[in-house]
């Protein structure tokens, strides 16, 4: 299924991350009545009724009336509420097409009001709240992608664990896997999906993500291609027809593959499922020395400027960046946004507390891409040829980057007519 | 009121009340048609000149968007996938709702059961179909597994593979047949068993009867099935949708013509470039209905124009 | 040919069709028996296994149906009640309607019918995912907006597609009857309600089903029209469990083998009426 790559949709990063100057609180209005929380996606079914219980509990008359949503048609449920001017008081906010066009609300005075300290939650997950120096959107949750692998397996194979803090380079990677593969019989050593979907952009684009030929293609980047596409001929790792439709957390869970660089939590949870010892590394870079990248994504919820209740909106959001993240500890059992939170979270358990370590990494901030599933999707159509050997990376990737360089410049386009 | 008028005059009273009583009973068409279709069609077409996103008020830039599309590469490769789906499918489908239905149709014991086990792909939702699917299609799938048993030594990687993708699509298409072969069925009632007996009185042999009893009175059965089975096939989405992804699998191998159309609109938020979109598949579309109804009446029998 | 040759041959053609008939029948009950073993399984359970495993033989978690239908956050019942409701609608809208115009198309001739039919079928060819928004802003402007107005009313309008199937159907009726009414003093109604209604009864039968699939399966629909959970229908029941971060599989099958239930018997019960047309009406050929 295509789910992993919608999933990490929701986690693409926004602009580079600016100081939030935080104005002061104005006008106060009352915080009651009814407010309406739109929400796709939540990892957890006790979650959204513990906010909505223990907000009311906390603002005496109000209401939260919650609706969750699939996520096929989320995007054309919310444009066409949008379109009626009548948007719920508070969603998740998946398009920042919705924030540059001004419909949601944003923030500053509402993290004042409420003493929310935004410093200690992942910048790469906030990066997609933000635009323009302003944050439109808060969360409660962690969703990350991590290098997670299987302890019994890399202790039978006599392969050394990776570092929490150092990211291993794409060619200890590779040769880490080889060496799984060749210790354990009938064990991937590896399976990854290709590496836009986890590697910093930053690899892929320039700095103000207008420009990806010349970086998609550049010899570093091709490098890492080649690499997992080399395992993946040579029998290290599952290849594409084979992999494509299975979730790599079946396949740890089964024992059958050493490592993947997948959805942590879902990953972690299946392995801890199936009896097997699992720890986490941030994923490969490109050469020794790069600094560590996780793609961190989070449940961001805003408001919408054509709430009728705004005030109570706004406290719903805080509510969520705060009590929230409590929630998300002591009733979903899931990594919270707070990262004060996360050796609550962790408790004793060996591998969530590596998934603390990895996460409290400085990671530089993400890159925002217009379009960016879009953009990278001829990336996909030629993984297939460089895996069997058709083409090389470099050849492939070259040729793909004129290609990709003309959606980059429509997408920038579109992006740009909105105002 | 001018489009109801009738050539008063120019008919006999009773075929003046006919014409009325026409009118009447479309009228519920003629006025949900006017009402929900007509208005909101005239929107999209204007709409197809301009750009739009939704947020901001659209903006007019002429045939742009038209022009546009003719060098999109993704536009391209959707019409190709499109067509691809439209031609391998079609006659696979067609041949095999009849099949099946002729099937269906014997009187033998047990035959409500068959004809419910047959049905249940169509109560499946598309969810469970694609996981399923994904399942059964995996390169070490059963798919495979029975290819290999029959002697096939290099099965195809299917959904993943830029060439095998459509007829996969094709294969999960086929293995809900017997959802269409309903229809089918209710035009095989219709078929009079006297005709069957004087047939039989006359020697003729069950093959014999089929082409030409059964397949003639089925003729207009078979225009049906057709013309729809060519608009469904144009107009694939649901399961391409949930197999492939909204961007339409890897490499945009099952990029179909309207999931670009929906990413375009609701993804990109180009929503006048998704309209033109509309327009060009109307217009195509409607180009090769009007070439299967132009021909159908060299072979399809009526029986309203036999007895007027 | 005999009636002695006609005994062996009609046997081995008997044998033949059970034979193909089962071969299709595994085909399908094959993989619905995969689908129970996923639904059977416990949380976080390997799905995708190999060899695929067509019959449980390990887990045997039945909570997961109760568990599919009983969780608070998505009332299963309110769903169905809700769903059923915009079914049975749609369903007397549809056949009324749509037989009502099928008649007009097929036996009753005016002028610019050619053209007005040459209209339908382009209709048919519209691809609807384009006329969402303008359709909506127009469902908007009438008041429409958060009612299952949208999701019904068009259908006692008709429906193209019902529309065509019914007016074909009608074209391969022998006119005879209706003539025989005409000449007895019926007017076009009582013809059209007395004659003409019972024997398309089969045809009707499939509109019902396929009316029932379509708008029992419908998700886009409900979803952007309706703006309350108490209001929503299966479909989004069902698309908000696959798009849960973790697909609960186990879960989603589950609630999809239960949803398969109402159809199929609404299925195994229009056969019925599939046979007849004609011969209920006592035609001489």
């Amino acid at each position: 299924m295509m789910k992993m790559r919608r999933r990490a949709l929701i986690f693409a990063a926004a602009a580079a991350v600016a100081s939030c100057a935080a104005t002061v609180a104005t006008a106060q209005d009352a915080i009651s009545g009814t407010v309406s929380l739109w929400y796709l996606e939540d990892p957890d079914a006790a979650f959204m009724p513990a906010i909505k219980e223990q907000f009311e509990a906390k603002y005496p008359g109000t209401t939260v009336e919650l609706t969750e949503l699939p996520e096929d048609g989320f995007v054309a449920k919310i444009d066409t509420a949008l379109l009626a001017q009548q948007p719920p008081d508070v969603s998740f906010i998946y398009e920042s097409r919705w924030i540059k066009a001004g419909d949601v609300i944003p923030l500053e005075e509402t993290i004042a009001q409420y003493g929310i300290d935004t410093s200690v939650m992942n910048q790469v997950a906030l990066s997609e709240c933000l635009y323009e120096g302003h944050l439109y959107c808060l969360g409660s949750l962690t969703g990350s992608v991590m290098l997670i692998y299987n302890k019994d397996l890399f202790d039978k194979a006599g392969v050394a664990y990776p570092s929490t803090d150092t990211p291993w380079t794409i060619d200890e990677y590779a040769a880490a896997a080889r060496k799984l593969s060749a210790a354990l019989d009938g064990v991937w050593g590896q399976t990854a999906g290709p590496v836009f979907t986890w590697a910093d952009r930053h690899t892929h684009f320039n700095d103000d993500g207008t420009k990806i030929a010349g970086y998609v293609d550049d010899a570093s980047t091709v490098h890492m291609y080649q690499a997992l596409a080399d395992l993946a001929k040579d029998g290290i790792s599952p290849v594409a027809s084979e992999g494509e439709f299975i979730l790599p957390a079946d396949l740890l869970a089964a024992g059958s593959v050493a490592m993947a660089i997948t959805d942590t939590e879902y990953a972690a949870a299946s392995m801890a499922t199936a009896g097997y010892h699992w720890g986490v590394a941030p994923p490969p870079v490109e050469k020794a020395g790069d600094a560590p990248f996780v793609f961190v994504g989070t449940d961001k919820y805003g408001a919408f400027s054509d709430s009728k209740n705004a005030a109570t909106a706004r406290a719903l959001v805080a509510f969520i960046a705060t009590v929230g993240n409590e929630l998300r500890v002591t009733v979903s059992d899931k990594p919270p946004l707070d990262s004060r939170r996360l050796p609550q979270w962790a408790k004793d358990d060996e591998g969530r507390k590596e998934v603390g370590e990895v996460l409290s990494l400085r990671s530089a901030p993400g890159l925002f891409v217009p379009g960016f599933w879009e953009v990278t999707a001829p990336i996909d159509s030629v993984g297939p040829q460089i895996t069997s050997g058709e083409l090389t990376a470099e050849g492939a990737l070259k040729e793909q980057a004129v290609v990709m360089q003309e959606k980059l410049d429509r997408e920038w386009q579109t992006w740009n007519e909105i105002q | 009121m001018s489009l109801f008028s009738t050539g008063r005059g120019t008919l006999s009273p009773a075929r003046r009340r006919e014409a009325r009583a026409g009118w009447l009973f479309a009228s519920p068409w003629l006025l949900g048609t006017l009402f929900f279709t007509v208005g909101p069609i005239i929107v999209s077409i204007g709409l197809s000149f301009t750009r739009w996103n939704l947020s901001n008020p659209p903006v007019f830039v002429g045939f742009g968007n038209y022009t546009d599309m003719f060098k999109n590469r993704d536009f391209m490769n959707s019409v190709s996938v499109t067509l691809k789906y439209v031609l391998i499918g079609v006659p696979l489908f067609q041949l095999a709702g009849l099949g099946l239905a002729l099937l269906l149709n014997m009187r033998l014991r047990g035959m409500y059961i068959f004809r419910t086990i047959l049905f249940l792909p169509a109560v499946l939702s598309g969810v469970a179909v694609a996981v399923l699917w994904a399942q059964l299609l995996r390169g070490d799938g059963a798919v495979n597994t029975l290819l290999r048993t029959l002697g096939v030594t290099d099965p195809p990687g299917w959904l993943s593979s830029p060439h095998w993708a459509v007829p996969a699509i094709v294969l999960i298409g086929l293995w809900g047949t017997g959802a269409g072969a309903i229809i089918y069925l209710a035009g095989l009632q219709n078929v009079p068993e006297q005709l069957y007996e004087a047939a039989r009185i006359d020697g003729a042999g069950p093959v014999r009867s089929f082409f030409s009893i059964t397949l003639p009175l089925l003729t207009p059965t078979l225009l049906f099935t057709l013309l729809n089975g060519v608009i469904g096939a144009f107009q694939v989405f649901d399961i391409a949708y949930i197999l492939g992804g909204s961007r339409g699998g890897s490499g945009g191998a099952l990029s179909f013509y309207l999931l670009y159309m929906w990413n375009e609109a609701f993804r990109s938020a180009r929503f006048g470039y998704a309209s033109a979109l509309a327009w060009v598949f109307m217009i195509f579309a409607a180009a090769i209905i009007i070439v299967i109804f132009k021909t159908s009446n060299r072979w399809v029998f009526d029986e309203s124009e036999g007895g007027s | 040919m005999t009636n002695n040759a006609v005994g062996p041959l009609r046997l081995a053609r008997t044998s033949f069709a059970y034979l193909v008939l089962m071969a299709l029948s595994f085909t399908i009950l094959l993989p619905l028996g995969w689908m129970i073993t996923v639904a059977l399984k416990p949380d976080m359970a390997p799905v995708f296994t190999k060899p695929t495993e067509w019959i449980p033989t390990e887990h045997w978690h039945w909570e997961n149906f109760a568990r599919a239908l009983l969780d608070p956050s998505r009332p299963f019942w309110r769903y169905t009640i809700n769903t059923l409701v915009i079914v049975a609608i749609n369903i007397v809208g549809t056949v009324i309607s749509c037989s009502l115009v099928g008649y007009a198309f097929a036996r009753l001739r005016f002028k610019g019918r050619e053209f007005l039919f040459g209209v339908l079928i382009v209709t048919l060819l519209i691809p609807w995912h384009v006329l969402l928004i303008p359709q909506f802003l127009l469902f908007h402007r009438l008041g429409w907006y958060g009612t299952i107005l949208p999701l019904v009313v068009p259908s006692f309008f008709g429906n193209a597609f019902f529309i065509f199937l019914i007016r074909q159907y009608i074209r391969t009726i022998p006119m005879e009857l209706e003539l025989a009414a005409t000449i007895d003093g019926c007017n076009r109604f009582q013809v059209f309600w007395y004659i003409v209604l019972p024997m398309i009864r089969p045809v009707l039968a499939v509109c019902v089903v396929f009316v029932f699939l379509n708008s029992w399966n419908d998700l886009l629909g409900p979803l952007i029209y309706l703006l309350h959970t108490e209001d929503f229908t299966l479909a989004i029941g069902l698309s908000n469990m696959m798009s849960r971060q973790n697909p609960q599989l186990n879960i989603l099958m589950a609630a999809n083998l239960v949803m398969m239930i109402p159809p199929i018997i609404l299925y195994f019960f229009a056969q019925d009426k599939l046979v007849g047309g004609i011969a209920s009406v006592g035609l001489k050929g």
